[in-house]
């Protein structure tokens, strides 16, 4: 029987930094896959169009760097890369859509099947720089999956600092508890690894 | 700027000072007046430590005035690494106060004969040179307190360490920041090495008395600059990214993308990336905290600002940020994850004077020979520390990735011209690999910068789409990155002028505003393409053929994680480089 490993945090939103390094390495979404990466974006992960077409200038798909957002199809199992332009000239290649993008033709998205089956699939999603502080809250607080070896590192970061304290902060279902609970003193990845939580964060001063 | 000053070592009673004119270099800046100068003075089949080789120091054409962004300074001579001619390009101070005291560039000639050490003072009133023995051996870091203790601290120092007096071929030289610390790096090519050569232990720059250079039309001048400011502050990457996070907001990017080289390059993608990336990097600094922290300037006028100050785990300063190359040079290719000990190294190749990349490049190809294991950060301490202490073994690091592959018998060697590649694998961005292979300088990312092609229209538009507009964009790219370098304009305003056409137009202004002659962008592509030229020229008679501009024949054959792919641009494309 599967136990689920919920964890919901309650958190002030100026404490969002300490997930950048999660955000980065990745966070899981239970999601619609068959789907357009522009309705991926838009749709189900609630981000605005304006900010699509202007703020995400560096995206990749399985680590190839994509361009037509709107022809571009997820599939189950992707890894989707979000970022800010970038500088230099490698950044300024990895651009979509941009002067320079010869320059990383090899590594430019395919183009996807014409016709593809609309299901249910996992997307791994990754937020890089600025992107990670602007919908990173968003996307934590719609509820993802993360490595529970990275939350771990946070939520010792976050009891550390005294930002949060475990009794009051944080619900933990029995599963979550069972990991978290047993032993304060101990480092928290050792139990935690190689599994992951399902995190909610429910963000405090955040509009 | 209107004089030039010239040190003769080889002076029959000692080193001679003349001040001249400009002449024949009227007009010149920055890498223009570096490669104009080694170009007709050097002779190209010369040793680059011999009294032949000049190592030329000159400010930016815009240096020392009000504009933004203005302060860098360019150091050219016959490259000790590569045997072509070099330009390496630095931040700091140097570059303001010499173009206020009125010098477009300082040109040092000869060999001194007997083993003695010397420093330059320039101020107001001339140049002075002196012997002092004192200063032999000295790092970079107690060399300025010494120097600040005898001179002051209103004073900028530009200086080698062990490395440049060893002649090493991956010395540099170094110019201090606002703090008057050796932070800022001539990195590429040996320049240290040169200078060694010479016998100049440090240039001392006292610009007190002298006034900021007035532009021509200031009333033009000042609405441009104000308009160029704006525009850099806008846009996201020179106003955002950079100032945030510093240039190492490229590693997750990059690592991605499956371009960021590892453990010497076998891989495009290294498992602790995000340990060391610009967000972590960002994080560590902010949590520690201390004076400029996460954000800081190189320079005065600068205000994208992408430095930083890295304080250690007491809160003492241990370094400035190290920057995006620095922590991929020894970080991820030499397979360490640990932001403190990548700051070590960094902290250890200022000191020493050493080129971050080269040192890394070096370290990473004698892990791959065994002398270390790639991720012992603590091994790859020990390596540059042999370095500076001037062991064999650290002579051999010191002279570059290509020293140390031919030395160890590894065939991996990622070196063009015999200079270290950077932090991009030019098999998963394949336009780079354009660059690293043609460029003037050996393998260099700054060569061909994301400067705004279509606008100046060097050699017409490309379609983006065309595969084989590589070899035409990088083109372009590195006619116009040669102009800017000869403004003195730091490259990072590329994004800006790429992106916003507004922006551009404030630049042309203010450097006609400066000049008081309009410049359109045609000038500024004739400028570029004129530069480019006389360096391919230095290199053809110095010996380089089109067969140089070839990268290793290892990254036509071995495929690269995670994309499986090598380079794949041909030779015959890559000859047509400078059919222009």
């Amino acid at each position: 029987m599967k136990i689920a490993n919920t964890l919901i945090l309650n958190l002030p939103i100026t404490a969002a930094g300490i997930f950048s390094k999660l955000l980065g390495r990745g966070v899981m979404l239970d999601t619609t896959v068959g789907i357009s990466l522009q309705d991926f974006l838009r749709q189900h992960i609630g981000i605005k169009s304006d900010y699509i077409e202007n703020r995400l200038q560096t995206v990749f798909v399985n680590g190839r760097a994509a361009d037509c957002f709107d022809e571009q199809i997820i599939a189950d199992q992707d890894v989707i890369a979000l970022s800010v332009a970038m500088p230099g000239l490698v950044g300024a290649a990895f651009r979509k859509k941009g002067r320079l993008s010869v320059l990383r033709k090899t590594i430019s998205q395919k183009k996807s099947p014409l016709k593809t089956k609309i299901s249910k699939g996992v997307i791994t999603l990754k937020l890089f720089n600025m992107v990670a502080q602007e919908i990173g809250p968003q996307i934590l607080s719609n509820g993802v999956r993360v490595d529970a070896e990275l939350l771990a590192q946070a939520l010792k970061k976050l009891i550390g600092e005294k930002i949060i304290s475990l009794s009051q902060d944080v619900k933990m279902s029995e599963g979550a508890q069972n990991l978290v609970q047993k032993d304060m003193q101990d480092p928290f990845e050792k139990r935690l690894k190689s599994t992951t939580v399902e995190l909610t964060v429910r963000w405090s001063g955040w509009h | 700027m209107d004089k030039i000053i010239r040190i003769n070592m080889s002076g029959l009673n000692g080193p001679e000072i003349k001040t001249q004119s400009l002449g024949a270099y009227a007009g010149l800046g920055g890498r223009a007046m570096t490669s104009s100068v080694v170009a007709k003075e050097v002779p190209a089949s010369c040793h680059p430590l011999s009294a032949e080789n000049k190592l030329v120091i000159a400010p930016g054409l815009l240096s020392g005035s009000a504009a933004a962004m203005s302060g860098r300074i360019s150091v050219g001579c016959k490259s000790p690494l590569t045997g072509a001619i070099k330009e390496a390009n630095s931040g700091g101070q140097a570059s303001q106060m010499l173009a206020r005291l009125g010098y477009a560039a300082i040109i040092v000639e000869g060999k001194p004969k007997e083993d003695t050490l010397y420093k330059l003072i320039i101020n107001k009133d001339g140049a002075a040179i002196s012997v002092d023995n004192s200063l032999k051996m000295l790092g970079n870091y107690e060399l300025v307190e010494k120097i600040k203790a005898a001179h002051g601290d209103k004073i900028s120092c530009i200086c080698i360490g062990p490395a440049g007096e060893m002649k090493l071929c991956a010395a540099s030289i170094a110019f201090t920041d606002m703090e008057l610390r050796p932070t800022r790096h001539a990195g590429r090519g040996g320049v240290g090495a040169v200078m060694g050569a010479k016998a100049i232990k440090v240039i001392v720059i006292d610009d007190s008395g002298a006034k900021m250079r007035r532009p021509e039309d200031p009333e033009k001048f000042k609405t441009a600059n104000k308009a160029f400011v704006a525009g850099l502050r806008k846009h996201p990457v020179t106003g955002e990214g950079l100032p945030a996070y510093g240039t190492n907001v490229l590693t997750n990017v990059v690592n991605e993308a499956g371009a960021y080289p590892t453990n010497n390059f076998t891989s495009g993608q290294f498992d602790g990336a995000s340990k060391i990336s610009g967000e972590a990097q960002a994080e560590l600094e902010i949590s520690r905290g201390g004076k400029a922290a996460a954000t800081h300037g190189c320079h005065r006028g600068c205000i994208i600002r992408c430095s930083g100050s890295f304080y250690d785990k007491n809160g003492n300063f241990l370094t400035k940020q190290p920057e995006y190359e620095t922590v991929w040079a020894h970080g991820a290719n030499c397979g360490i994850d640990d932001l403190d000990a990548i700051a070590q190294l960094d902290r250890l190749d200022d000191d020493f004077g050493l080129d971050t990349i080269e040192m890394g490049a070096a370290i990473g190809v004698a892990m791959e020979a065994g002398i270390a294991e790639f991720g012992d950060a603590k091994e790859a301490i020990r390596l540059i520390k042999e370095v500076g202490n001037g062991t064999a073994l650290g002579r051999i690091l010191g002279n570059g990735a290509a020293v140390t592959g031919k030395v160890f018998g590894i065939e991996r060697v990622p070196v063009v011209k015999g200079q270290a590649m950077p932090a991009y694998d030019p098999r998963t961005v394949q336009g780079i690999g354009v660059t690293y292979a043609t460029s003037t300088m050996g393998a260099d990312h700054t060569s061909g910068y994301a400067v705004a092609t279509n606008l100046l229209s060097v050699g017409g538009s490309v379609d983006p789409l065309k595969p084989e507009g590589q070899i035409e964009l990088s083109r372009n790219l590195q006619i116009a990155t040669a102009a800017i370098d000869a403004t003195g304009m730091c490259l990072f305003i590329a994004f800006a002028i790429l992106d916003q056409p507004e922006t551009f137009q404030a630049l042309l202004d203010l450097i006609g505003g400066f000049s008081g002659q309009p410049i359109t962008a045609d000038d500024v592509t004739h400028l570029g393409k004129t530069i480019l030229k006389v360096e391919r020229d230095f290199n053809v008679r110095a010996g380089f053929t089109s067969k140089d501009d070839r990268l290793p024949d290892y990254f036509k054959s071995e495929k690269v994680a995670p994309h499986d792919i090598t380079f794949g641009v041909k030779d015959e494309d890559l000859d047509n480089f400078f059919n222009f």
